[in-house]
């Protein structure tokens, strides 16, 4: 196959595997599935820049640096301590989402379909950017934050907030933003922070609650009725 | 629309017909033989379905006294829907000298109509099996027809074309890869379903909580048995050919149209080649997930027809 | 249009006469079904003549009326007929022992429920039609309650006369605000919303599946066939202007309309266990369709897409004909089997197919069609609006690109779900074994209630070959509809009548091979004899009829699955035993707008009136006081703002 040919088609093949992930992620309920799906996802990221790289300039040391730093935490560091926490809080699925599969696979859908229209006035800046690009971003962060919103176990809000922060990286790159890679890695530095402290936070959670639900966190609150506590301090397992 | 009927085409649209007649029964036997491969088998031959078929037909029939005379006529009709559906389909580049704009619809609700009339069987005979078989298989057609109507409107707007057999048989000039490989997992999970195949129903199983298909069928002896064997893989292979003329881009390429229709036979023989491969290492699922599949392929074909839509866009 | 002339007063004469015989019931029923079949074989007449362009268009002035009969009026009498001949013919078995001493009244009522439906469509002046629409209303409201004797009865009729007030509550401002010109905005919304009412749009739906169970079968089935059309034809002959800005407003609305009606419609179909209210629901899944086509008619109109405009439009008026002549003799099947097992629960029949075989035949034939398979009639029309969806796909303007893809999908599940509504209904009530005594007991009805069946599959055959023809009205119509001055006749027409051939011609060779291989069978049976033996029972002792699936169970995993639109019931009784002697579960889905909308509503309202109601003191001097302080609010707002201004 002809490389040109390749490269045309290897960009958007990138986008529409995120945009799978997306869908995926929308309907797994497998923590460590979840967790493998980002980390994927976290992959994709770090090829995209690379990938819309013009071969015939001389390399970039800086995009190299963006996609290695990227690559090692997003698709490595990041996925092992989430599946790290995951062990030690003793969970493996959400069992109980606010939205069932099904109804998530169709709002993830829709999400797709309303940033596919409202991007589609979005000038595209440059020649080498995919018309994916904007759209398939702009899923990923719906997606992210969806899962922010209907799932229970704070590590799949963890997950969801990652998602968002791809969706985040993937339009900067994927648009070629000039400053976009100085803003990311102050937001990636964030995530790792955040991960960082919902690790050490799920494990203090799970150690005092029995569970990691954090729509029961409000029985902390000293409002809470009496049953509620009750029902909290039960716990699942 | 062909401006003028080519004799050369009709005569290969009948070749490509009669094969579809004749030949669909083999799948069966090739998707047994390569079960037969994976479990260290040697496996019952390849025209092992014929000879069934043609014992079947020998036999006498049996009826229950329940029935009210349904279960005995309905595999009859089943293939007859099959067949006049079959009559709408391209064979190689060969446009079906029966087709209209618009008969995609017929061919997809004929299908249906199939799987009415199957139901309707099923129940006839007051089984609990057989009314648990038809529930099922209803409640899973609801979404695969979505699926399949958002397959039907990709291939409607990639190819500019309404009729079935133009849809199948154009150039696909315009085929976004992306969204081709898409709308064609999307219709691999719908053929799967419809056809009753593994990840969705054991064709193969003893159990009768757990079939779809065969447990509708449970009352039905010789020749309405051969009937429901033989539609079966005949609409597997109907299917089979919508699959693989949509992977297939343009078979007008190949150097003579007869070596397209041997292509397009060979490639039939490779799905059934997959799905056996499928059926030997994957486990059937639970009946629960069998929806999200199905939404699954909906999501696939949707996400076909956005690449599609908005690529034009652009 | 004199034989129109001739049916309308046939059908006033003969319902003035039933009533006179007073307790000779059967002679009222003769007067009655004669004059009542004269008049709509001659009307049926009359408006295939003028369809088909033997007799004029023509209007007639009588003292204050004016009647004016041109094609849409007479598109829209058909179904009046060809639902009316079959009811009529219904009703005297029916009625046979259930109406001692006022067959007279129901005759007296049924005919003029026809009469006034064919007064609206002839009625051309506000106050006329009006008058028309009011009549149809109340004439129906006493047939809906006709069977006052049970509780349940008395309720749906008081649904159905609220639902009937309400529409003429919306319809009157409509007509005074539209005056005799161009429609404004407001008064096009008012007309929606009163006719809306009549043809069941989502949330206005509410007393269809009340009044239809309700109602006697005849007359359910002339309501749903015909009368719930006429809301279609109230909308498409209010004088709205054919400017874009309006075509796409109404478009979008009936289009928004039609989908979420025929989804929801069906999916509560499937949820029902009355026989009848589920053939209530599929009535307002079918008007949902007919919403989608006359919408995707409007938009395609609106856009400058006559192909698509004209055929949507042909579309609809194609299933609106289906439906009349399916669902009536549906309606009439419900009505036998009642007559039969006297119950409407589902799961309470079973085997009645051994039991009743012509009846049997003939609902199954009208139900499958009517879930729009292929080798029947009820396909055709949802085909031409299929056709009309990928057309606006691929018409290269996003917004009819937005309006085809989830016409289609929808169209897809409804499809799917309309296959699973009515195998239920068949299976239910007439495959397997009896459930109950009732229904062990059943015997097929005498032929006057069979023959009606077959005219039903009489027209809808009738239907199937001569759609193609049907095709120059429905594009002059839609032509004149949307303001279209195209000519059609040369591309349009006959492509789309083409594509009606090669579907009736596919019926025709499905059902050749279906004979072909039915008569093979037949002779392989002769040969070598069929054996006859019990279900095959998995090794249970003895398999008994509690042991098959019931309606409710066929549909759970479906009504499970849509739980979240449904929100079924799920009601267990059982032993808290080790050994359950009894156990029982049963399933309600009440309707949602009734549940998210209405019942809030009302109570709402219910609890604001009861607050209102502390005024009504019976003291006469607050009466007084209230007066006064009305009278003074009236006096400054009078003086300060009017007075003011000048």
């Amino acid at each position: 196959m002809d490389t040109a040919v390749f490269f045309e088609n290897f960009l958007p093949a990138l986008f529409a595997l995120l945009l799978a992930m997306d869908l995926l992620l929308a309907v797994s309920s497998r923590l460590l599935h979840c967790i493998r799906l980002v980390a994927f996802q976290g992959l994709i990221i770090g090829l995209i820049p690379l990938a819309m790289w013009q071969w015939t300039t001389p390399p970039h040391t800086e995009l190299i640096v963006i996609a290695v730093l990227n690559i090692a935490l997003k698709c490595v560091l990041i996925p092992y301590l989430l599946a790290r926490t995951m062990r030690s809080a003793h969970v493996c699925r959400e069992l109980e989402p606010l939205v069932g599969y099904g109804t998530s696979l169709l709002i993830v859908l829709a999400s797709a379909a309303f940033s596919f229209f409202f991007c589609r006035e979005l000038p595209l800046p440059g020649e080498n950017v995919s018309f994916l690009a904007a759209p398939v971003a702009f899923t990923t962060i719906l997606t992210g934050l969806f899962l922010i919103v209907s799932r229970k176990k704070a590590i799949t809000q963890a997950i969801g907030f990652l998602t968002f922060e791809n969706g985040i990286t993937a339009f900067g790159a994927g648009m070629a933003l000039e400053y976009g890679l100085v803003v990311e890695l102050g937001i990636l530095l964030d995530v790792f922070v955040l991960v960082f402290v919902m690790g050490i936070a799920v494990f203090r959670i799970s150690r005092e609650f029995q569970h990691i639900d954090s729509d029961r966190l409000n029985t902390l609150g000293d409002w809470s009725g009496d049953d509620e506590n009750e029902t909290g301090m039960k716990g699942e397992n | 629309m062909m401006d003028s009927i080519d004799m050369n085409q009709l005569l290969l649209w009948f070749a490509g017909f009669g094969a579809a007649v004749l030949l669909s029964p083999l799948l069966g036997g090739i998707i047994n033989k390569v079960k037969a491969f994976f479990a260290g088998r040697k496996g019952p031959r390849v025209l092992q379905l014929y000879y069934d078929i043609a014992k079947l037909l020998k036999k006498g029939s049996i009826r229950s006294t329940t029935s009210a005379g349904l279960v005995g006529v309905f595999p009859l009709l089943n293939v007859t829907a099959l067949l006049t559906a079959a009559l709408l389909l391209p064979f190689s580049f060969a446009v079906s000298p029966f087709s209209f704009e618009g008969d995609l619809l017929l061919f997809l609700y004929l299908l249906g109509f199939g799987r009415v009339i199957t139901t309707l069987g099923a129940l006839d005979t007051g089984s609990s099996f057989e009314g648990m078989g038809a529930s099922r298989e209803l409640q899973f057609s609801v979404l695969a027809e979505l699926a399949f109507l958002g397959i039907a409107a990709f291939l409607v707007i990639e190819t500019k074309e309404y009729a079935l057999s133009a849809m199948l048989t154009g150039t696909h000039a315009g085929l976004h890869i992306l969204a081709g490989i898409c709308a064609a997992f999307a219709l691999f999970i719908v053929l799967l379903v419809e056809s009753c195949r593994v990840p969705f129903d054991d064709p193969e199983t003893h159990l009768e909580l757990t079939m779809i298909h065969e447990a509708m069928v449970l009352d039905n002896g010789g020749p309405g048995l051969a009937f429901i064997h033989y539609g079966a893989y005949l609409k597997l292979w109907m299917l089979s050919i919508f699959l693989v003329s949509m992977l297939l881009p343009g078979c007008s390429f190949y150097a003579s149209p007869w070596l397209g229709l041997i292509l397009q036979i060979g490639a039939i023989f490779c799905v059934a080649v997959l799905i056996g491969i499928l059926e030997s290492t994957t486990a059937r699922y639970r009946f629960l997930k069998v929806p999200q599949m199905l939404l699954a392929a909906f999501a696939f074909s949707a996400i076909a027809l956005l690449l599609l839509i908005f690529q034009g866009v652009k | 249009m004199n034989l129109i002339l001739i049916t309308s007063t046939l059908l006033l004469l003969g319902g003035l006469a039933a009533p006179f015989c007073g307790k000779r019931d059967s002679l009222a029923a003769t007067i009655g079904m004669t004059s009542g079949l004269f008049a709509c074989a001659i009307g049926l007449a009359g408006a295939l003549a003028l369809l088909f362009g033997v007799l004029p268009p023509a209007t007639v002035r009588a003292g204050c009326l004016s009647l004016t009969l041109d094609s849409l009026s007479a598109l829209f009498q058909l179904p009046v007929f060809v639902a009316g001949i079959p009811a009529i013919l219904h009703a005297k078995g029916y009625l046979a022992g259930h109406a001692e001493g006022r067959t007279g009244w129901f005759w007296l009522f049924f005919l003029w429920t026809l009469g006034a439906m064919v007064w609206v469509t002839l009625a051309r002046t506000p106050v006329e039609f009006l008058v028309a629409w009011e009549m149809m209303g109340m004439m129906s409201f006493a047939l809906v309650a006709f069977e006052y004797h049970e509780k349940s009865t008395l309720h749906a009729a008081w649904i159905y006369l609220l639902a009937c007030h309400a529409g003429a509550a919306f319809l009157i401002p409509a007509f005074i605000f539209g005056g005799c010109g161009i429609w404004g905005m407001g008064a096009l919304i008012a007309g929606l919303i009163g006719f809306g009412l009549k043809i069941g749009f989502p949330l206005l739906h509410v007393w269809l599946p009340e009044a239809h169970p309700a109602a006697p079968a005849p007359v359910s089935a002339v309501m749903s066939g015909a009368m719930i059309n006429l809301g279609f034809y109230g909308i498409l002959q209010m004088p709205y202007a054919t400017d874009e800005t309006t075509l796409q407003t109404l478009g979008w609305i009936l289009l928004v309309l039609g989908l979420t009606g025929a989804f929801g419609g069906i999916l509560f179909a499937v949820a029902q266990r009355n026989l009848k209210r589920l053939l209530a629901y599929s009535s307002v899944e079918n008007m949902g369709i007919l919403g989608i086509g006359f919408g995707l008619g409007f938009l395609g109109a609106a856009y400058g897409k006559h192909v698509i405009s004209v055929t949507a439009f042909a579309g609809a008026f194609l299933h609106m004909l289906n439906h009349a002549a399916l669902k009536s003799s549906l309606f009439l099947g419900a009505g036998s089997v009642l007559r039969s097992t006297s119950t409407l629960n589902m799961d309470r029949m079973g085997g009645l197919a051994k039991r009743m075989p012509k009846t049997f035949l003939s609902f199954l034939f009208s139900a499958i069609s009517l879930s729009g398979l292929p080798p029947f009639n009820g396909f055709l029309g949802e085909l031409l609006i299929y056709i009309a969806a990928f057309l606006a796909l691929n018409a290269g303007i996003t917004a009819l690109t937005g309006a085809g893809l989830p016409v289609l999908l929808i169209l897809a599940m409804v499809g799917g779900l309309a296959a699973v509504a009515y195998v239920k209904a068949l299976s239910a009530v007439f495959l397997g074994e009896p459930r109950t005594q009732a229904a062990a007991d059943a015997e097929e009805r005498p032929f006057s209630m069979l023959l009606p069946l077959l005219i039903g599959a009489v027209f809808s055959f009738i239907l199937l070959f001569s759609a193609p023809v049907l095709m120059p009205f429905f594009a002059d119509l839609a032509g004149a509809l949307t303001g279209q001055a195209v000519d059609f006749s040369e591309s349009v027409v006959p492509a789309l009548a083409s594509i009606l051939a090669r579907v009736a011609l596919f019926s025709l060779f499905f059902s050749a091979t279906a004979g072909i291989l039915l008569r093979l069978r037949q002779r392989n049976l002769a040969k070598n004899a069929e054996k006859i033996k019990p279900t095959w029972d998995c090794g249970y002792a003895e398999p008994t009829a509690r042991m098959e699936y019931t309606g409710t169970a066929f549909v759970q995993p479906v009504v499970d699955f849509f739980a979240n639109f449904l929100h079924p019931v799920k009601k267990v009784r059982m032993d808290r035993k080790l050994f359950p002697a009894h156990a029982e579960i049963s399933v309600e889905t009440e309707d949602a707008a009734d549940r998210t909308v209405w019942k809030p509503f009302f109570h709402f309202f219910g609890r604001a009136a009861d607050k209102i109601h502390r005024l009504q003191s019976g003291y006469l001097h607050l009466y007084v006081l209230v007066m006064v302080l009305a009278l003074l609010a009236m006096l400054i707002w009078g003086f300060y703002f009017e007075g003011g201004a000048e």
